[in-house]
C-alpha cells in the first residue's frame, strides 16, 4: 500500500509542478468508448472524476455525481449501462442540449441537476418522457417558458427549479395547472405574501419600540429633572433612618436591661416598668421601620430617576435596530410589489 | 485516506502485528503464540472470552486459562487438537459466534499451535543472553558493542543484509536534532565535516550531551510524553495550564542537563509536595488528573505508563479484555496515590486520611463500584501500613530499585523508541508476557546496564548513539519492495526516517532565519486574537498546535492541506533572513556559489550537489526573490522536513 | 453488477462495519431509517448559549413577544421576523435537555456526543463528516470553519476547536479567521512561484527515488494537493470578491452574514461541512438588550441563507443547524441553563415546519423544564449524524485497541425529523 501511495503522491506532485495549466479540468477528458457492462461504465464514469454511490445504504438506486469532473455530452451514455440511476448531478459541467437526448432514456430517474450548464429550451424535449421524475433543478440555464412546455408531461414532478432562467410567472402558472402539487422555485406570490408578512410583523416590532420609546423618553423627561431633588430627599431619609435606628437601638438597650432586671427580681413592679421600658422601644422601633422604608422607597425612585436617561438611550438604540428589521422586510416585500 | 484504513486496521488486528517483521528464533513454518495465534483470539474470541465478559466461563487471556477452560472443561489439550474444545468449536464454525467465522489460515495456526505443544515466542527467546553483566556499569564503547552483537544475530538469523554505515552529513545531522533538538548550524557543520579526527562522531555525542539544549529537548520530549492529547482544563473557561506545562519540561530538561539520574528525578516528580511557583513538578499531577483536579486513578495509569511501562487504563472500570491486569491491580495501585489532593498549582498529602491503605472504587467505574482495594505493589505483595505516614514515598522506594521489574526497563524501552522510532517492546508502554520484546537479549543489556549506572541517563544516550544501528543510514539500500524495506528497518538493519516534531521544525526554522521570534500565524489570526480563541494568541503554542507530530509514530507524515499552505505562502517565509544577511555580511565579497552552499549546510546540514547547485543558479538568475527564494526551496524539502 | 466495486467503496466508508456490535439495538433500529448518503451541513455556533426564549422558544409574560409564522400554530420571536416566514423549512428542537451546564465542557458534549474526559479525545462532527462524506483526495478541503468574530465582549470561555482525533489528522478542519479575506495562506506570498516550484521538482524526484518510503510520498502528496488547491479554479470559492454585490449586500454587511455566504459558496463548492462560530452570546447582564442588536444581521443572514440554497436547489442536501452550547435561564436569559433549551435546524430534507419537544407553560418558572421527549447531545449527534446520512452503527478502534463506536450507544434519534 504504502508503495502506491508511493507513486500517487509521486505522480500528483510532478502533474501539479509540471506547469499551473495542467490541472485545468476542462482538458484531457478521455474520449467516449461504448462500455460492454456496468463495471466498465463506473470504470469509464470514475476515469472521467465522476463519482458513483449508492443512494442510501442497502438501497440499489444509484447516483451519479458528475459535479467538478470533464464530462461531455457523449459520455452520458454510460449511464444507460447502468441499472437504477435515479440522480444524476451535472452541475456547472459542460454538457449540452444534446445530452439531454442520452439521459431522456434513463426513465428511472427521479432527480436531475442541470444548474448552470448551457441548456436551452431545445433541450427539455428529451426530457418530457422521464416519468418518475420528481426534481429538476434548472437554475442558471437559458430555459423560459417555451422550455416548461416539454415538462407538461411528467407526471410527478414536485420541485421545479428556475431561479436565474427566463422562466415568467405565466410560464410557471401555465405548467402548475398540469402538474399539480407541483411548487416551483421561486414561487413568486408565495414570496411576496411572506415578505408581506414579515412586514406586518416587523412593522409591528416596530410601533412597540417606538411605544416603549415614547414611555421610556417620558419616564427621562419626568423623572431626570426630579433627580437632584430625589437625591436630596434620600439624603434627608436616610440621615432621619439612621438617627431613628439610633434611638430604637438604644430603647432596645434600654428595654433588655429592664428585662433583665425584671427578671432578676421578680417584682411585679419591676416586671410594670419592663412592660412600659418595651412598649416605648416598640413604638421607637416603627418609628425607625416607616422611616426606613421612606428611605428605601425615595432610594428605588432615585435609582428609577437616574436610570430614566440611560433607559431612553437604550431604547433609542433599540428603536434603530427595530428600524432596520422594518426596513429590510418592507424593502424585501417592494421588491415583489415592483416585480423584480 | 490510505493512512486512515492503515491506522483503523493495526488497532483492528491488535498489537502483536509488531511481530511480523521481526526476526523469531526457530521454525519459521511453526505456530508461536504471540505472533500467530494472539492476533486471532484478540479479534475474534476476547471480547467475549476475556476480561471483560468470560462467556461459558471461560478466560482465553492467558496459556494457564485456557488450559483451565470454562463450564464445558478445559479448552486445550496440549499436543491433542482432537481432544481441544476450542478447536472442535472453531473447526465446526460454531465459534466465534456471527457471520464473521476464522478463515482456513487462521484455523491453520490454531491447529498446529495446539499439535505443537502450545509454543510461545516467550519460551523461544527465554535464553536469549545480554552478553554483559547486569552486575557492573560498562563503557559506552561495551554496551554500544553488544547492542550490534544483539541486532546482527537478529539480521544474521532472518538473512538480512544490514545498510552501510551513514555519512558523516546524515550523521551529523540526526544527530544534531537528536540530542539538541534543532539542526546544526552551518558553521557547526563545517567543522564537523572537516574534522579528519577517526573518533570525531563519539567526542560529537561528548559535546552534545553536555549542551543545555541536550536537556531542553529531552525534557520536551518528555513534556509531550506527559501531556494528554489536549490539555485539561476546568469545565466552564476552560483555561489550560500551557505555561505549567512548558515549564515542567523546562525543569525537566535542566535536570537532565544537570546529568541528574532518572530514579531522582522521577522521586522529585512523584513525590512533589508544595506550590507550583516553586516546584514546577506540581503540574504533572494536574495533568493526567481530571479537569484540572488530582485524582488517584489518573495518576496510576500515568505512573504506569510513563515509569512502569504497562497500560492500565482499560482496568480502570473493568478487567482489561486483553491484558493479564485485573481492575483490582489497577486500584491497588492507584491507592498509594489516595492521599493526595490539589490542582493545577498545588499538590499537598494528608497522611492521617481515614482510608488508610486502603481505596474504594468509584461509581464512574463500569464494574465493581464500591469494592475495597488495598494498596499493593503491582504483582506483588500488598501494602500495610501504620495509617499516618504518607504512602508515595513507599512507592517510590519500591520503584526505584535496582531489581524492581519495571522502572529500568521500561526508561531503557522509551529512549530506546525515541531514537529508532520503535519500542523493543511495543507500544512503549505495553510490557507484558504476552507481548515480549523484539530483541529479548537487548532489552534485557539496556535495562540492567541502565540500572548498574545507577540510572544514568546521559550514559544510556551514549552507548545507543554510539551503536552501529544508530549510525546506520537511513537511504533505502537492497530490497526497495515495501516490505523487504519494513523487515530490514524492524530489525534494524537501516536506520528510519523519521518527521521533525514541531519543537525541532521550529527551532530549526528560528536559525535559518536568523529570528528567535518568528511568527508564523496567520496574519489575520492575529488580528482577531482580542476573542477567545486563546492558543492564537501565542506563537508558539499556535506553531505546536499545527505542526504537531503523530506521538506514536515518529515515521508517520501527518501533516496536511493547512501545514503545507503555512510552508508554501507564509509571507514570513519568503520575506528575508537576518542569519543569510550576517552571513553575507562577514564572508568577504562572497560569490553566489558560496552563498547557495551556506544555505544548504544551514538547513540539510550538508552541501549541495553539482546538480543542485546548477539549479539554485539557474534560479537566482530568473528572479529577483534571490536567496530567501532558494531558502524557501530549501525549508519546503522533503529532506528538510524529515529527519534522515 | 458492480457488486465487487461497490462493495470496497461502501466498506471503505464504513457502511458495513460495525453491524455485529451488540449493544446498538436502539440504533440498529433507528437506522433503519433510509437517509440519502453524501447530504452536506452548515453549523451557525453561537459561542456563549443563545437565550431560547429570545429567540426560539418565547413565552406569554416574557420579554419579547412572539409572532406567528409561515407555519400555523408555530410561533417565534417577533425580532426575527424574515426568519419566521421560512418555517416551512425550518425545525425547531425545543426539548434539548443537556446536564452540563460549564462553557468548556458543554462545547464539547455538544460537538461530540460525548463527554470530556481527560486523556482521550473524541472526534468533532465536522471531522466525522470529514471522515464520513469527504470525497479522499479532492481539491476542495472537506471541513471549513470560518470565525464571524464578535460584537460584544462577553466571556463563553475558550473557544471548542475541532480535533479529529482517531479519525486522522487529515479530518482537521481548515480555518478561515476572516471571511472576507478567506483560506489563510491560500494566496501566493509572492510572484516567483513557478520558478520555486520548478527548482524544488528535481531535487524532490531524486529524494523520492532514494527514499522510496511513505513518510517521504506523503510529504509529497500533501505538498501537492495544496498546490493544488492554490491552483484548482474551485477554491475561488474562498473569495468573497468573486460573489455579485447585490448578493452580498442581501446577506447583510455584518461579518456573520458575510461568513454564511462564503459558507454556502464553500458547500456550493464541494466542502462537506462548514462551522460558522459567532462568539460573545453569554448575556449574563440580560439577553434581551442584546438580542435587540443581534437581531438585524442574524434574522436577515439566517433567512437569507435559507433562501438561497433553496433557489439554487441546494436546501433539499444542505443541513443548516443554529445552536450554542446551551440556553439560557428562563425569564430574562442572565444565566447558563442546559434543562431546557432550543436549537433549529433548517433543510436538509428533514421533516420541516414542526417543533420537536415542549417546555413547560405558565407559573413563573415557565420553560423551566422540558414537558415533551427531551433531547440528550447522545440523541442529538446520532440524528445529526443520520440526517447527513452517515451510519451511526459504526465502531472504530481508538489508540489502545479501544473499541469507540461513533454515537453513544444510550442514543436515542430523533425519528420526527427523519423522513
Amino acid at each position: 500500500m504504502s508503495m502506491r501511495r508511493f507513486l500517487v503522491g509521486l505522480v500528483s506532485l510532478l502533474a501539479v509542478l509540471a506547469g499551473p495549466n495542467l490541472h485545468a479540468q476542462t482538458k484531457n477528458a478521455p474520449p467516449y468508448k461504448p462500455a460492454a457492462n456496468a463495471d466498465e461504465a463506473v470504470k469509464r464514469i470514475e476515469e472521467l472524476g465522476a463519482i458513483v454511490r449508492r443512494v442510501a445504504p442497502k438501497d440499489d438506486a444509484l447516483e451519479v455525481d458528475f459535479r467538478n469532473s470533464t464530462v461531455t455530452d457523449a459520455h452520458l451514455q454510460y449511464l444507460q449501462s447502468l441499472k437504477m440511476v435515479t440522480v444524476v448531478r451535472l452541475r456547472e459541467t459542460r454538457i449540452t442540449d444534446a445530452g439531454l437526448v442520452h439521459l431522456g432514456k434513463i426513465t428511472t430517474l427521479k432527480r436531475l441537476h442541470l444548474e448552470k450548464t448551457t441548456v436551452t429550451d431545445a433541450g427539455m424535449q428529451h426530457l418530457s418522457g422521464l416519468k418518475e421524475l420528481d426534481f429538476l433543478n434548472l437554475f442558471g440555464t437559458a430555459v423560459g417558458d417555451a422550455g416548461l412546455d416539454h415538462l407538461k408531461t411528467l407526471p410527478k414532478l414536485k420541485s421545479l427549479f428556475v431561479f436565474q432562467t427566463k422562466v415568467s410567472a405565466s410560464g410557471i402558472a401555465k405548467l402548475q395547472k398540469a402538474i399539480p402539487g407541483l411548487q416551483v422555485v421561486p414561487d413568486p406570490e408565495q414570496d411576496r405574501k411572506r415578505a408581506q408578512a414579515a412586514w406586518k410583523i416587523a412593522k409591528s416590532a416596530l410601533d412597540d419600540a417606538e411605544k416603549k420609546l415614547v414611555a421610556a423618553k417620558k419616564d427621562a423627561d419626568d423623572l431626570a429633572p426630579k433627580a437632584a431633588q430625589l437625591k436630596k430627599e434620600l439624603d434627608e431619609a436616610t440621615k432621619k433612618s439612621a438617627e431613628a435606628k439610633k434611638k430604637a437601638d438604644d430603647a432596645k438597650k434600654k428595654s433588655d436591661d429592664a428585662g433583665k432586671r425584671a427578671n432578676e427580681l421578680k417584682t411585679t413592679e419591676a416586671k410594670q416598668i419592663a412592660a412600659e421600658v418595651k412598649k416605648m422601644f416598640d413604638d421607637v422601633q416603627m418609628v425607625f421601620k416607616s422611616a426606613q422604608s421612606v428611605s428605601q422607597a425615595t432610594q428605588q425612585q432615585f435609582q428609577k430617576a437616574s436610570n430614566a436617561k440611560k433607559l431612553a438611550e437604550e431604547a433609542q438604540k433599540h428603536l434603530e435596530n427595530y428600524r432596520i428589521l422594518e426596513e429590510d422586510a418592507r424593502k424585501r416585500f417592494a421588491s415583489f410589489t415592483r416585480g423584480d | 485516506m490510505f493512512r486512515n484504513l492503515k491506522r483503523l486496521t493495526i488497532c483492528a488486528i491488535g498489537l502483536p502485528i509488531v511481530f511480523l517483521a521481526t526476526p523469531v528464533p526457530g521454525n519459521a513454518q511453526e505456530s508461536l503464540l504471540e505472533r500467530d495465534v494472539l492476533p486471532i483470539l484478540t479479534k475474534q474470541c476476547l471480547g467475549c472470552h476475556g476480561g471483560l465478559r468470560q462467556k461459558g466461563g471461560l478466560d482465553m487471556r492467558t496459556i494457564p486459562l485456557m488450559l483451565k477452560g470454562g463450564k464445558s472443561g478445559p479448552s486445550l489439550k496440549t499436543h491433542d487438537v482432537n481432544a481441544s474444545e476450542m478447536w472442535k468449536r472453531i473447526a465446526a464454525d460454531e465459534m466465534p459466534p456471527g457471520d464473521k467465522k476464522l478463515s482456513a489460515a487462521e484455523k491453520n495456526h490454531i491447529k498446529q499451535w495446539i499439535a505443537n505443544g502450545l509454543p510461545t515466542v516467550a519460551e523461544r527467546q527465554k535464553n536469549d543472553d545480554p552478553l554483559l553483566s547486569a552486575k557492573e556499569k560498562h563503557t559506552p564503547k561495551q554496551v554500544a558493542t553488544a547492542i550490534d552483537q544483539h541486532l546482527n544475530k537478529g539480521l544474521a538469523s532472518a538473512k538480512l543484509k544490514n545498510s552501510p554505515r551513514s555519512d558523516d552529513a546524515e550523521f551529523l545531522r540526526r544527530v544534531y536534532i537528536d540530542l539538541t533538538g534543532r539542526v546544526p548550524t552551518a558553521e557547526q557543520a563545517v567543522t564537523f565535516l572537516n574534522s579528519k579526527d577517526a573518533d570525531k562522531r563519539a567526542k560529537l555525542i561528548d559535546a552534545l550531551l553536555a549542551t543545555p539544549q541536550f536537556g531542553e529537548q529531552l525534557g520536551r520530549t518528555w513534556r509531550d510524553w506527559i501531556c494528554p492529547p489536549e490539555l485539561p482544563s476546568d469545565g466552564n473557561g476552560g483555561a489550560q495550564p500551557h505555561k505549567e506545562a512548558q515549564n515542567l519540561g523546562k525543569w525537566m530538561g535542566e535536570r537532565f542537563a544537570a546529568g541528574d539520574s532518572w530514579d531522582k528525578i522521577t522521586r522529585d516528580i512523584l513525590t512533589v509536595d508544595g506550590e507550583i511557583n516553586k516546584k514546577p513538578q506540581v503540574i504533572f499531577f494536574g495533568l493526567v488528573g481530571d479537569g484540572g483536579k488530582l485524582t488517584p486513578d489518573g495518576s496510576a495509569r500515568a505512573v504506569a505508563s510513563l515509569f512502569m511501562g504497562v497500560q492500565m487504563q482499560c482496568a480502570q472500570c473493568h478487567d482489561d479484555p486483553y491484558r493479564d491486569w485485573a481492575q483490582k491491580d489497577h486500584w491497588a495501585l492507584a491507592a498509594f496515590f489516595s492521599k493526595i489532593n490539589g490542582g493545577f498549582n498545588k499538590v499537598s498529602e494528608s497522611p492521617a486520611a481515614k482510608n488508610g491503605t486502603q481505596i474504594t472504587i468509584p461509581k464512574s467505574a463500569f464494574k465493581n463500584s464500591g469494592t475495597i482495594v488495598q494498596a499493593a505493589f503491582l504483582k506483588g505483595k500488598t501494602f500495610n501500613l501504620n495509617k499516618d505516614e504518607a504512602l508515595r514515598p513507599h512507592f517510590v522506594d519500591w520503584l526505584t530499585t535496582k531489581d524492581n521489574p519495571y522502572f529500568a526497563r521500561s526508561f531503557a524501552n522509551r529512549t530506546w523508541f525515541y531514537f529508532f522510532a520503535r519500542g523493543i517492546v511495543n507500544p512503549v508502554d505495553d510490557f507484558r508476557e504476552l507481548n515480549p520484546p523484539t530483541h529479548p537479549g537487548l532489552m534485557k543489556l539496556l535495562a540492567n546496564e541502565f540500572a548498574a549506572s545507577g540510572f544514568d541517563v546521559k550514559h544510556l544516550i551514549r552507548c545507543i548513539c554510539n551503536s552501529e544501528a544508530y549510525q546506520r543510514t537511513s537511504r533505502v539500500t537492497g530490497g526497495v519492495d515495501e516490505q523487504s524495506v519494513a523487515a530490514l528497518t524492524a530489525a534494524y538493519g537501516r536506520m528510519t526516517l523519521r518527521v521533525m516534531t514541531a519543537d525541532v521544525l521550529y527551532d530549526s526554522l528560528k536559525a535559518a532565519y536568523g529570528d528567535p521570534k518568528l511568527d508564523l500565524r496567520a496574519i489575520d489570526a492575529k488580528d482577531n486574537i482580542a476573542g477567545q480563541s486563546a492558543p492564537i494568541a501565542d506563537a508558539y503554542l499556535e506553531f505546536l498546535r499545527r505542526f504537531g507530530t503523530n506521538k506514536e509514530d515518529a515515521t508517520d507524515f501527518t501533516h496536511g492541506i493547512p501545514q503545507m499552505l503555512t510552508m508554501i505562502n507564509h509571507p514570513r517565509l519568503l520575506s528575508g533572513s537576518k542569519a543569510l544577511d550576517a552571513h553575507r555580511k562577514t564572508t568577504p565579497t562572497p560569490s553566489a556559489e558560496q552563498s547557495v552552499e551556506w544555505l544548504y549546510l544551514t538547513t540539510l546540514s550538508r552541501r549541495p550537489t553539482s546538480e543542485e547547485q546548477a539549479e539554485a543558479l539557474r534560479y537566482l538568475k530568473r528572479t529577483e526573490n534571490g536567496y530567501i527564494g532558494v531558502l524557501w526551496m530549501l525549508v519546503n524539502r522533503s529532506e528538510y522536513l524529515l529527519v534522515r | 453488477m458492480l457488486s465487487r466495486r461497490d462493495f470496497v467503496r461502501l466498506s471503505a466508508a464504513g457502511v458495513l462495519s460495525g453491524a455485529s456490535v451488540p449493544w446498538f439495538e436502539t440504533l440498529a433500529q433507528a437506522a433503519s431509517v433510509r437517509r440519502p448518503r453524501g447530504k452536506n451541513c452548515i453549523l451557525l455556533w453561537m459561542d456563549g448559549g443563545p437565550s431560547q426564549q429570545h429567540t426560539f422558544d418565547p413565552k406569554p409574560g416574557g420579554e419579547f413577544r412572539s409572532a406567528a409564522t409561515s407555519v400555523p400554530g408555530i410561533h417565534i420571536v417577533e425580532q426575527l421576523p424574515q426568519l419566521a416566514q421560512c418555517m416551512n423549512d425550518m425545525a425547531i428542537l425545543r426539548s434539548m435537555q443537556t446536564q452540563i451546564n460549564d462553557h468548556y465542557d458543554a462545547k464539547y458534549y455538544l460537538h461530540t456526543g460525548f463527554r470530556r474526559v481527560t486523556g482521550f479525545e473524541h472526534p468533532a462532527i465536522g471531522s466525522i463528516a470529514s471522515h464520513q462524506l469527504g470525497t479522499p483526495n479532492d481539491d476542495m478541503p472537506a471541513f471549513v470553519t470560518i470565525d464571524a468574530g464578535y460584537d460584544i465582549r462577553n466571556d463563553g470561555g475558550r473557544l471548542y476547536r475541532s480535533v479529529p482525533a482517531y479519525l486522522g489528522p487529515q479530518h482537521s478542519p481548515l480555518a478561515v479567521n476572516e471571511p472576507s479575506r478567506g483560506l489563510e495562506n491560500l494566496r501566493q506570498a509572492n510572484s516567483d512561484l513557478d520558478a520555486r516550484l520548478e527548482m524544488l521538482t528535481g531535487s524532490e524526484q531524486r529524494f523520492a527515488r532514494e527514499y522510496p518510503l511513505p513518510a517521504v510520498s506523503a510529504q509529497q502528496s500533501a505538498f501537492a494537493r495544496a498546490v493544488r488547491l492554490m491552483q484548482s479554479p474551485r477554491s475561488r470559492a474562498f473569495n468573497l470578491d468573486a460573489e455579485p454585490a447585490s448578493m452580498r449586500e442581501a446577506y447583510g454587511s455584518h461579518r456573520f452574514g458575510q461568513s454564511c455566504l462564503l459558507a454556502r459558496r464553500l458547500i456550493e463548492s464541494g466542502v462537506n461541512f462548514v462551522e460558522v462560530f459567532h462568539r460573545g452570546w453569554d448575556d449574563h447582564n440580560g439577553a434581551a438588550r442584546n438580542m435587540v442588536l443581534r437581531a438585524p444581521w442574524l434574522d436577515r443572514a439566517m433567512a437569507m441563507l435559507i433562501r438561497d440554497l433553496k433557489q439554487r436547489g441546494m436546501l433539499d442536501d444542505t443541513l443548516i443547524v443554529w445552536m450554542g452550547e446551551f440556553g439560557r435561564t428562563p425569564g430574562d436569559g442572565n444565566g447558563h441553563f442546559s434543562n431546557a433549551w432550543s436549537t433549529m435546524w433548517a433543510g436538509g430534507g428533514i421533516n420541516t415546519g414542526l417543533v420537536v419537544g415542549r417546555t413547560s407553560e405558565g407559573g413563573r418558572n415557565a420553560g423551566g423544564t422540558v414537558t415533551e421527549r427531551p433531547i440528550t447531545p447522545p440523541d442529538y449527534i446520532a440524528t445529526l449524524c443520520l440526517a447527513l446520512g452517515i451510519d451511526i452503527r459504526q465502531e472504530f478502534h481508538a489508540p489502545g485497541n479501544r473499541p469507540m463506536p461513533l454515537a453513544d450507544h444510550a442514543a436515542q434519534p430523533i425519528r420526527e425529523l427523519l423522513r
